[in-house]
């Protein structure tokens, strides 16, 4: 008897576990952990936003030829100075139905930008003019250049032409938010509900915290006919393997980035079996220099440090899949050609005949020339990449190097405080766009990430001027001079020009992988 | 007794007021704050937030304000996760982690237990080397060893639990078992250990020379005797399973508390730290302050002592 119960319950655990066939077409990923916000005014990180894009639309939409098309916006005028666009809106619904409203952007982006608003990304929307001053507290929230011209039609004054504008508005900074919502509760996006009100190809029907999110096709949605997939599955699994073998399982459609990562081992492994997806993305790792530290206000030191450097091995045995050899800091962007070459990797002897030079012009010698300290944060692949570098440094120009090791928020107070010798650090743009990075070095204000002390008039004034460049062609070759004169300078090394792996259901069709981390599925397929 | 019970309340209390202002102003001092980030928000920006979560205060007036807030059990709403407060985080993680912890912890005592008697039992023959060996090997592999290993052998190669994720009983039995293996050959020791112990004292000879068999002598008049440290033991095993759990709640994507606990203090997410902290410190006080009532009320011996000190 006793046995037989056993059996008997055995039985219906196991009956239990049978997966019911989804009878709808559903997309399932990993988004690793809880987006920190659905609330678009608030967002600031890649989380988030994958989600947003999902769940919202701004004026404009990033096609999968990296081109902001136009989504919210039917039709749109710009001012001969390049400074003012007005859009005019296409007649589209929330997902209650409700009318999409001129109101709903701009009393957003007006949000966004008082003086208490507790918006993060709120320096994306500093390009429309005063919104800095607004921010400050300086000048009424009226005078921002966003205005309401009728109820359907909005413009927008920016403080610089900006060729790169129509992309922004893409984001999710840009994004409208259903104002009878917000108005009946500020915390409307804190939980799935009838305040979670959005305007993109899905939306938001079920959200456990720290667990799932769900959404399905959103039937108002103005491009319907082009949405495919009936309901996508998120789910928030914090580690990497994990998350692998749950695709080995079958219980996931994708694995890897731009929303977790593989382990390089795996990726390795699954590289070699030609499973292995790779996609360009415009991240870019570098290392930065502190040149108020005696030898490295060295050109020709900081340059030698840079060409010793052998990217094409650390390749091969650190990140073990491909990268892109950075040659630049600027990584391939599509619409602008290929990367410059302002150096070529590992080139030993100029390196060593740089460093001569250097440390005679530093009355140093190699016996006098003081120990580095590499400074990094806790991860595994930033140690081995660090070590590589100590090895090729003290192998090529015989110099002692430490290395260093906290964690995140400490290393980024120390950096900011430059409290260190040489760091490495990581930069992905949000837009397409030069711009992204070499404004990036352009002061050395707090807000920047430039902690190399280095400044440089020209680099300043190249930027500026390509502000007001209308053509294309004579802003990118601004732009390009300003970036072969930072390589010139070489105060940042540029390791290598991120590339995205992760492998996918081959059911799965149709996802567009935005080189900025994004993933669009408003086309996705999945195959029965 | 009621003396006893108040002055151990009492000092709970005071345990508990040092944990809160030593964490508050250890928080405060490590290097970084919410909003440190690659690069650095703008001035006016950060202006802005540190208004909206009363940054700018003087330190001394948000540890007072804390302090109020906690008596009111208001923790605050989470710096990094805007969309919560951390009530609502521990409404959400707690009986998730407690689930797995009880479930965690019956298995270790019922295991524990058992292979310790096994082995006394049997003792230097091979049953007790078996146990024993079941028992150091649980002690000295890490969980998070296990965890990958038992994942891999029976999630991957064997089909038969879930990966990961939370919500049925399979998905729970190999985290709980993960978790269960530290306690489990610990307990086995203590128990075998006391086992052996009893088992050569006059009172279980006398039960054996009545004639009774070994089952009854084990299970009736060893067995009491012999599971006394393991109750002493009860609250540390509440205390390291609840701790214990960060790293098996990521590996088997357990939306728990023991996650929040770690990367609460990597966003340095103020307010989830010092929630979490004060929250476990509370269950960690109580499951002590229970263990030894528990222990008093199991061994009268405990009690005659008070009585004639």
């Amino acid at each position: 008897m006793f046995k037989k119960i056993i059996l008997f319950g055995l039985c219906c655990i196991l009956s239990c576990c049978s997966k019911g066939k989804p009878e709808e077409m559903a997309l399932r990923l990993n988004i690793f952990t809880e987006p920190p916000t659905l609330d678009p005014r608030l967002s600031i990180d890649i989380t988030s936003f994958n989600i947003l894009l999902q769940l919202f639309e701004g004026l404009t939409r990033m096609n999968d030829d990296q081109i902001a098309t136009l989504a919210g916006a039917q039709r749109y005028e710009l001012s001969d100075d390049g400074l003012t666009y007005t859009f005019h809106l296409r007649e589209a619904l929330w997902s209650n139905g409700e009318r999409v409203t001129v109101d709903d952007y701009v009393d957003t982006w007006r949000e966004i930008l008082h003086p208490l608003y507790p918006s993060p990304f709120a320096f994306q929307l500093f390009i429309i003019k005063n919104g800095k001053k607004a921010k400050r507290g300086e000048v009424p929230i009226e005078e921002v250049g966003i205005a309401k011209i009728d109820e359907k039609t909005l413009s927008v004054t920016l403080e610089h032409p900006a060729p790169y504008f129509l992309e922004m508005l893409a984001s999710s900074s840009f994004y409208p938010t259903h104002r009878p919502s917000v108005k009946a509760n500020e915390q409307w996006a804190a939980e799935c509900g009838p305040l979670f009100v959005s305007n993109g190809p899905f939306q938001l029907t079920h959200w456990i915290h720290d667990g799932e999110i769900e959404m399905h096709q959103n039937p108002y949605y103005w491009d319907r006919e082009a949405v495919h997939l009936d309901r996508i599955d998120l789910c928030m699994i914090n580690d990497a393997t994990t998350e692998f073998y749950m695709f080995e399982q079958g219980e996931l459609d994708w694995a890897g980035s731009p929303l977790s990562h593989l382990p390089a081992e795996i990726a390795y492994e699954l590289d070699r079996e030609g499973r292995l997806n790779l996609v360009q993305s415009t991240g870019v790792e570098f290392l930065q220099l502190n040149t108020e530290i005696p030898p490295l206000g060295n050109q020709n030191i900081r340059r030698a440090l840079g060409l010793a450097i052998n990217r094409t091995d650390l390749m091969r045995h650190v990140y073990l899949i491909d990268q892109g050899v950075a040659k630049s800091l600027v990584p391939p962007l599509k619409h602008f050609g290929a990367p410059l070459v302002c150096y070529e990797d590992h080139q030993s002897k100029s390196a060593q005949d740089l460093f001569a030079k250097g440390l005679k012009e530093e009355g140093l010698t190699l016996e006098t020339f003081p120990s580095l300290v590499l400074s990094y944060n806790t991860c595994r692949q930033h140690q081995k990449v660090m070590q590589a570098i100590q090895q090729q440094w003290n192998h090529l120009l015989g110099i002692k190097v430490s290395l260093e090791v906290s964690d995140w928020k400490a290393y980024l107070s120390s950096i900011a405080n430059q409290n260190y010798t040489i760091c490495r650090h990581g930069w992905i743009g949000t837009f397409h766009d030069p711009i992204n990075y070499l404004l990036l070095f352009k002061t050395t204000d707090e807000d920047s990430i430039n902690h190399t002390g280095w400044h440089s008039p020209t680099y300043k004034k190249l930027l500026d001027q390509s502000d007001f460049e209308r053509d294309k062609d004579k802003r990118t070759a601004l732009l390009r001079e300003a970036e072969t004169l930072l390589m010139e300078e070489m105060p940042v090394i540029p390791l290598r020009h991120v590339n995205f792996a992760y492998i996918k259901s081959p059911r799965v069709k149709d996802i567009y992988v935005s080189p900025l981390g994004i993933l669009d599925l408003k086309q996705a397929k999945v195959e029965r | 007794m009621r003396y006893y019970l108040a002055k151990r309340f009492l000092s709970n209390i005071v345990a508990l007021w040092v944990i809160i202002t030593i964490t508050f102003f250890l928080m405060k001092a490590i290097p970084g704050d919410p909003f440190t980030q690659e690069k650095a928000l703008p001035k006016e920006i950060l202006d802005s937030l540190y208004e909206h979560y009363k940054l700018n205060d003087p330190l001394p007036v948000q540890y007072v304000n804390y302090l109020k807030s906690i008596v009111k059990w208001d923790l605050g709403p989470s710096f990094k996760y805007k969309a919560r407060t951390v009530n609502d985080i521990i409404r959400q993680g707690f009986p998730i982690s407690i689930t797995l912890g009880v479930e965690a912890a019956l298995l270790a005592i019922s295991l524990g237990v058992l292979l310790g008697s096994i082995a006394a039992f049997f003792q230097n023959k091979w049953q007790d080397y078996g146990s024993m060996l079941i028992a150091v090997i649980g002690i000295s592999v890490p969980s998070f060893i296990l965890a990958a290993f038992l994942q891999y052998i029976f999630a991957i190669k064997l089909d038969l639990f879930p990966v990961a994720r939370w919500g049925t009983f399979r998905q729970s039995v190999l985290p709980a078992l993960s978790l269960s293996a530290l306690p489990m050959a610990f307990i086995a020791r203590l128990t075998r250990a006391n086992m052996v112990e009893v088992l050569s004292m006059d009172y279980i000879k006398l039960a054996r020379a009545k004639g009774l068999g070994g089952k009854t002598v084990i299970i009736k008049h060893a067995m009491r005797n012999a599971l006394l440290p393991v109750v002493t033991y009860l609250g540390m095993i509440v205390v390291n399973i609840l701790t214990g759990s960060f790293i098996i709640e990521k590996i088997f994507g357990i939306p728990g508390l023991g996650q929040w606990f770690i990367n609460s203090v990597t966003n340095r997410d103020y307010t989830v730290i010092m929630g979490l902290t004060v929250f476990y410190s509370i269950i960690l006080l109580t499951a002590i302050f229970l263990t030894d009532i528990v222990y008093g009320w199991v061994d009268p011996r405990l009690k005659l002592r008070n009585r004639l000190s």
